[in-house]
């Protein structure tokens, strides 16, 4: 029973100067289902990219099976029992259901070319087995993407693997289905298969997972059971990112925030999210909310920055201006979000989740650059549902994408040039020019370089500047810190903070949700698509709370 | 179809540019050069000077071939304009470019038959025409598809440029055509350089320098440059991405229509002459590098020198066999093209 079927030791796969995985040593146990977890990029796809035989290791062994398969083709390691899906299931799209699954290919070029009897019965039994046989002649392209995974599961199953690894097998699947996929792991695990699992859904990693082991930065940071996974606080700083005062408890930081948002207006929160114990919902609090540790340098910064979005008017008047309410989007048959009711309001509303949970396609799906498939939205009272972003920016809704989005062939001057394309006054749009480059004095000097000779930094600062130029309103900031040193992280959170102090309302993703909740108003947690909690982030003074409604435990 | 591919035979056979017709005449790519009568007599003066011994070419000559050369490079050049600001921006390989060519030459063989106007006037006109036709042609069949994988958009235009070839052709029949315009050569120092395709270079740098300028200068150039540069990253400005595509397919249709409408200056022209220079205007690009204006010109010229040398000492169509040699070699050792990697420069 405690016979390790697959080991790794030491494997490392480099790609340029980015180390993906950094001497990993994962020993997965026989007849068990392992969990492997860890935050986005820290190299879990590729970890079974190198496992598999997809990528070749820079160093160290994988044994399967008591056997050395360090460096064979994926092919030759598939027949040998260890078989693998993708995140996204590909099947032959204009192949039956049924077709599909007699297309693997058992025995290599030893297969014959008539298909054995007993490879349908398997195929039939399986396909009964995973309850999709009632589509097993219909062609592949036309079925939803929970029964595309389960076929992705059966073909793989056709070989008659020891070891399956799955990557994201719940991925973009609804909750029903998702629970009969992890019925048919745990079945077959019951039979005997391996199966290791790449998982971002906590609920799936603690119903089904016996053992898991959590990657950071390419490392393995801690393995145990689930319990003793989470409660590991390497793994909490992994999730929720350092703080930057690490001695600092979080109440500490939650507190600061919760000053702020004593002064705000609060709506009344959802019914259905934990109760709001922190604010007073008759209560109207001051429009101007002053974050907490606003300096006074970043006080006259604001004074700039405040007249430079003045074209706007923007007055704060304690309303939501931009209000999402029960959408649902995605892509292709995948829904990604799945009804969630979000509005933006007076400072930095905060959007946290794990990935995968909705949040960046959330924020596209207001800014109208994915288009919702069922709900509203309206900014200041008009439907804005169906506009396009280029209607939305001029509404005065402007969304920053998480790569800034920048244009990188063009110069620094013709990007926030650009970033004023929807103002039609020429003199507006010079004064807000000057006013930019006075809040980011380093583009200055830069001006006629392109934008992607820029630093990372600089390029972050340049597409503030830009979405400024803009004059929105609204500001949806997708993750602005990511991919920044942790140096930088407090200058973003510093011109966020500008931006509200120039009357704008902040709708902000952000992944470091310790640093972040030191400058957020109202938090949302999102998990799987739905929203986990809502409220001002006094109510999320336990941090074992936090955990739980982060990881989307419930 | 007199004196077709002159450089080619002017140092290899002579007896071949004695004959009217040269009964070999080499691909596509040579049709697309010559085809002026006054032409005949010069390079005629060449070719003597060939018989006189001359194996060597004399600078006299050299200057000849590389006036053909640049001229001819220039029109190849102003043809892959248009398509490669189309690829540039929407990332849509236009196998209509040259149809819409097509439709700029007879419209303006039919603008000058019924206005008895010179030729000229019918330029600007067969523009402006072409841009409408441009965002009809893309509002009615690639808007609707613009997010389908490349090749959908791709066979779309290969049907366009089915319907418009086959269209003019049943109008105006394949025959050649020519306008009867003679505009002679110029004679400079001995070489000479033929009015047609001169007006035809002039007219092209004036339109890439218009193209230029109102791409750099302008809101709405700099926002067509942005979406090359990043659709995804335009939107987020405000930028209307399906507008800006509608407007880049009617410039690219334009700029189409510009190169279309000055060959009939200097050749007579058939419906399916679109498509010769198609094939040449699409190593250009990749030569050149997609996307890229410069690139355009610097691969136009190369082509055009390689034609017009090659065929002059290289003998039949080997020249083909230089030209895609090279569209290869760049490809294996710069795929991105000579100067590929950006769309503004």
């Amino acid at each position: 029973m405690t016979r390790p079927i697959l080991e790794t030791e030491g494997l490392t796969k480099r790609f340029g100067s980015l180390i993906a995985n950094d001497r990993l040593s994962v020993t997965v146990e026989e007849d068990t289902i392992h969990g492997i977890m860890g935050p986005n990029g820290s190299g879990k796809s590729t970890f079974f990219n190198t496992v598999t035989g997809c990528y070749r290791p820079d160093g160290g062994t994988v044994r399967f099976d008591g056997e050395d398969v360090t460096g064979w083709k994926p092919d030759e390691i598939a027949r040998r029992g260890l078989a693998r899906t993708f995140q996204i299931p590909s099947p032959f799209e204009d192949l039956t259901v049924k077709e599909n699954m007699l297309a693997v290919f058992t025995g290599g070029l030893r297969s014959s070319v008539r298909i054995p009897e007993e490879k349908r019965v398997r195929a039939d039994e399986l396909l009964e087995l995973l309850e999709i046989d009632h589509v097993a002649d219909q062609e592949a392209g036309g079925i939803s993407g929970g029964q595309e995974k389960l076929l992705e599961l059966g073909r793989i199953l056709m070989l008659e693997p020891a070891c399956v690894m799955l990557d994201e097998p719940t991925a973009g699947v609804n909750p029903s289905l998702r629970n009969r996929l992890l019925d048919h792991l745990q079945t077959l695990n019951d039979r005997g298969t391996t199966f290791v699992i790449i998982e971002h859904d906590m609920r799936v990693i603690a119903d089904v997972c016996d053992r898991v082991t959590v990657f950071n930065q390419g490392q393995v940071i801690v393995e145990g059971d689930f319990e003793s996974v989470t409660n590991d606080e390497r793994v909490r700083d992994a999730y929720l990112g350092n703080a930057a005062e690490h001695d600092a408890s979080l109440e500490t930081l939650i507190g600061e925030g919760a000053n702020a948002s004593a002064a705000e207006e609060a709506e009344s929160p959802d019914p259905g999210a934990t109760p709001d114990a922190g604010t007073d919902p008759g209560s109207t609090g001051s429009a101007d909310a002053v974050p907490a540790g606003g300096t006074s340098e970043a006080a006259s910064a604001a004074a700039s920055t405040a007249s430079a979005l003045s074209g706007i008017g923007t007055e704060s008047d304690g309303d939501p201006w931009l209000v999402g309410e029960d959408l649902v989007s995605g892509y292709g048959n995948h829904t990604v979000v799945d009804g969630v009711s979000v509005e933006s309001r007076d400072g930095v509303t905060c959007v946290f989740g794990p990935n995968g949970s909705g949040k960046s396609t959330l924020l596209k799906t207001l800014a109208g650059v994915v288009p919702a498939w069922e709900g509203t939205i309206t900014h200041r009272g008009v439907d804005v549902t169906d506009n396009r972003p280029a209607e939305n920016v001029d509404r005065g809704v402007t969304m920053l994408p998480q790569d800034g989005g920048i244009f990188g062939d063009l110069t620094v001057r013709e990007n926030l040039l650009l970033g004023g394309y929807t103002v039609d006054d020429g003199t507006v749009r010079e004064e807000r020019f000057d006013e930019v480059l006075t809040s980011f004095p380093e583009l200055e000097g830069k001006l006629d370089e392109r934008g992607q000779s820029l630093s990372g930094g600089q390029q972050m600062m340049l597409s503030y500047g830009r979405a400024m130029m803009t004059g929105a309103e609204v500001y949806l900031l997708d993750e602005p810190s990511s991919g920044l040193a942790p140096s930088l992280i407090d200058q973003v959170f510093e011109m966020t903070r500008r931006l509200v102090e120039s009357g704008a309302q902040v709708i902000l993703i952000e992944q470091n949700v310790r640093e972040a909740l030191r400058i957020a108003d109202y938090v949302y947690i999102l998990a799987q698509g739905q929203l986990q909690f809502e409220g001002t982030p006094g109510d999320l003074t336990d941090e074992d709370d936090l955990v739980e409604l982060y990881l989307g435990l419930d | 179809m007199l004196s077709l591919s002159l450089p080619d035979a002017c140092c290899r056979d002579v007896g071949i540019v004695a004959l009217p017709g040269p009964p070999d005449v080499p691909a596509s790519a040579a049709e697309a050069f010559g085809g002026l009568p006054s032409l005949a007599t010069a390079v005629d003066a060449l070719g003597i000077q060939a018989v006189l011994g001359i194996s060597l070419p004399s600078p006299t000559i050299f200057a000849q071939y590389f006036v053909f050369a640049v001229l001819l490079g220039g029109i190849y050049g102003l043809v892959a304009l248009g398509l490669t600001m189309i690829f540039g921006v929407m990332d849509v390989i236009n196998f209509a470019h040259g149809a819409l060519m097509v439709v700029a030459m007879y419209t303006v063989l039919v603008f000058s038959d019924a206005t008895g106007l010179s030729p000229f006037f019918a330029v600007p006109f067969a523009v402006l025409l072409l841009f409408v036709l441009g965002i009809i042609v893309y509002r009615s069949t690639i808007a609707p598809i613009i997010d389908a994988p490349q090749e959908n958009q791709l066979i779309v235009t290969f049907g366009v440029l089915l319907i418009l070839v086959s269209g003019i052709e049943m109008i105006f029949g394949s025959d050649p055509q020519q306008l009867g315009l003679n505009l002679g050569s110029l004679e400079i120092a001995g070489v000479f350089v033929p009015q047609g395709q001169l007006y035809a270079l002039g007219i092209a740098l004036v339109a890439l320098a218009g193209t230029w300028l109102f791409l750099q200068r302008t809101m709405l150039g700099r926002a067509i440059r942005g979406t090359a540069d990043n659709r995804d990253g335009a939107q987020y400005v405000g930028i209307d991405v399906p507008r800006i595509d509608a407007l880049t397919f009617g410039i690219g249709a334009a700029l189409a229509g510009l190169a279309g409408a000055v060959i009939p200056l200097f050749q007579s022209f058939t419906p399916a002459l679109g498509d010769q220079y198609l094939i040449n205007a699409f190593v250009v690009v990749v030569l050149g590098g997609l996307g890229s204006f410069p690139g355009a010109f610097v691969g136009g010229l190369i082509i055009g020198f390689i034609q017009v040398f090659g065929s002059a000492y290289l003998g039949g169509s080997t020249y083909q066999i230089v030209i895609f040699s090279a569209f290869i070699l760049v490809l294996l050792v710069k795929p991105e093209g000579l100067l590929g990697g950006s769309t503004d420069e």
